[in-house]
């Protein structure tokens, strides 16, 4: 080969190196994955039959016309072929390269607190929570009545002129009414009575009127949203507990939803919510961690009139629910893998998928436990999750739709120790 | 219905681990032969499709990426015929569209050169690829194509004389 031959072949590979490095539109991999798995209202239309068609639409009319019966005859093979079943949902990889460069800098490290995703401000807001040295109910050291929000790499505490009392026992959603983010229930140290119901607005907390008190006492993750009926849904305990209850908030009252609660069938007050986008109907499942046995309970459906327990199937998941979120397409679920210690629980995922749950194996698994948001501007799920006896959170990682990813996580030095409130 | 530990998400995630996780090399590839982001895309996105709908039926796993590669190629080649026989109102097979995701190269012999791919042919276009960027011989090249080896000779062939010839126009 001739010196002028390999000046050619090495420009010919940088040519071919750069069209290789050449970078799709952002969330490639994602219309990829609904395009193989059957999503149509996901699967991109087609650039370059627009393409053909438009430029030389007068002087091509013959030729567009055999351009569309050809691309005609492909959809219909495409028809033709479908397989008869949906596909499972499965890992959806974004691959979004912004996922990486997360850190959590200064995270209040605390537990029982409400969590939740700012439509406004387009940050992860967290309220509350209490710091203990031992598992719950005992150690208790300090109830938080603080206002954090997460940036994408530093949380930072919001100075809020007020802010609802009782930092723990709360439950925080986006109002779909609104589009703000609404905070119910909390109690003092374990007791009644309500802190009421609050909404932020990107910067304060606003109280709403006493009519908008949540008449059950909800535990974190026992609210929901519901965007296609634009209510908050809450089911929880009435009282001392004896009595469970469902409501529905329409942005001016609480409206009963009768039988079934879908509390009635827990077993440890542990419940958790979410909208699937696929069926328009929210989700609950609960379950318990109430030693030797940690158990899941059923499935309920929320269809805009009431909640109905959906058919056991064999693809329930074992062990007990713990948190759950919608990811703009499915429900992600996480629970305690049953046999795990309850102190250091091992994590189970599972997705919704038409009428069961189906189980994840994602190369990675985050190592605790937590409250569980979808960020729509990281189109990714936040994972707070506590390690140690004392359920303290102390670890941040994120679902990108394939795999999870650990956040760096710098844990916010803590001063006080008095078991008191703080604001 | 999928189950929860059997063979069906076994499956599915194996899919997603191969075929998903080879869509950026396709891309790569189908752009380097469709020279258009939206065509590459477009290419990537129907081998997809087809590789779920035949997935189970691959049992060779270590064909898979084989025939990924033959699929998006094909696809490749369909689109870059049907492309090549509409009338443009440029003619013949330049691209209508300028594509902003791969910018003009500064070296004049680049440039040159990349003028020099738009006159090659689909299938010559697949053959440089594959063998100078995928690391393919000529035989496997010859066989993710649908061709004679003998024939993803003579593509190669003609397709650096006519890249040469680009280049000679630079140097004269």
């Amino acid at each position: 080969m001739s010196e002028r031959d390999d000046d050619l072949i090495t420009l010919l590979r940088a040519d071919l190196a750069d069209a290789a490095r050449t970078t799709p539109r952002e969330g490639f991999e994602m219309r990829m994955w609904d395009a193989a798995h059957g999503n149509p209202q996901q699967r991109r239309q087609r650039i370059g039959a627009h393409r053909l068609m438009g430029p030389a639409l007068a002087l091509a009319t013959a030729a567009v016309l055999v351009a569309a019966i050809s691309v005609g005859v492909s959809l219909r093979a495409r028809h033709n072929q479908a397989p008869a079943t949906t596909p499972p949902p499965v890992t959806r990889p974004t691959a979004n390269p912004a996922l990486r460069a997360l850190t959590s800098k200064g995270m209040p490290s605390r537990t029982g607190f409400s969590l939740g995703w700012d439509p406004v401000s387009h940050r992860l807001l967290l309220f509350g929570g209490e710091r203990r040295n031992g598992p719950p109910p005992n150690g208790l050291e300090v109830v938080y009545t603080q206002t954090w929000a997460w940036d994408g790499h530093a949380w930072s505490r919001l100075n809020t002129p007020a802010a609802p009392p009782y930092g723990v026992g709360t439950a925080m959603v986006v109002d779909p009414h609104v589009g703000r983010l609404m905070l119910v229930g909390g109690d003092h140290i374990g007791t009644s009575p309500s802190g009421g119901s609050w909404t932020w607005d990107g910067s304060a907390w606003h109280r709403l009127g006493r009519g908008a008190d949540v008449p059950v006492q909800p535990n974190v993750g026992d609210l929901g949203s519901d965007p296609a009926t634009g209510e908050v849904l809450v089911d929880g305990h009435i009282g001392d507990g004896s009595k469970s209850g469902a409501f529905a908030w329409d942005g001016s009252v609480w409206r009963g939803l009768g039988e079934p609660s879908p509390s009635e069938d827990l077993t440890s007050g542990t419940a958790t919510l979410a909208y699937d986008p696929r069926s328009r109907r929210v989700l609950h499942i609960g379950g318990g961690t109430v030693a030797p046995v940690n158990r899941i309970d059923p499935t309920f459906a929320y269809d805009g009139n009431g909640w109905s327990r959906l058919p056991d199937s064999a693809t329930a998941p074992d062990g007990a629910a713990n948190s759950m979120t919608d990811d703009g397409g499915r429900v992600l679920l996480l629970t305690h893998k049953p046999g795990s210690p309850l102190d250091s629980p091992e994590t189970a995922m599972f997705v919704w998928h038409e009428s069961g749950w189906v189980r994840l194996h994602p190369a990675h698994l985050p190592p605790g436990l937590g409250p569980l948001v979808w960020d729509p501007d990281l189109h990714a799920a936040v994972l707070l999750t506590a390690t140690t006896p004392s359920e303290t959170v102390d670890g941040m990682w994120i679902w990108d739709g394939s795999d999870w990813r650990q956040v760096p996580v710098t844990l916010f030095p803590e001063a006080a120790t008095s078991p008191t409130a703080l604001g | 219905m999928a189950r929860r530990e059997g063979s069906d998400i076994v499956a599915v995630g194996d899919f997603d681990a191969v075929a998903i996780g080879q869509a950026r090399r396709l891309y790569g590839l189908a752009f380097s032969i469709l020279r258009d982001a939206g065509e590459a895309e477009d290419a990537v996105q129907e081998t997809m499709v087809r590789a779920w709908r035949s997935w189970d039926s691959l049992r060779d796993e270590a064909a898979r990426t084989g025939w990924l590669t033959r699929i998006c190629v094909n696809h490749c080649l369909r689109r870059r015929s049907l492309m090549s026989r509409l009338p443009w109102p440029s003619g013949g097979r330049e691209e209508v569209l300028p594509d902003a995701s791969q910018p003009t190269p500064a070296d004049p012999r680049q440039a040159r050169l990349r003028d020099g791919f738009k006159r090659l042919s689909a299938r010559q276009r697949a053959v440089l690829s594959l063998h100078y960027h995928h690391g393919y011989s000529l035989d496997e090249s010859a066989a993710l194509i649908g061709c004679r080896p003998g024939t993803a000779r003579s593509h190669l062939a003609r397709a650096l004389a006519t890249l040469r010839e680009e280049l000679d126009d630079v140097r004269a």
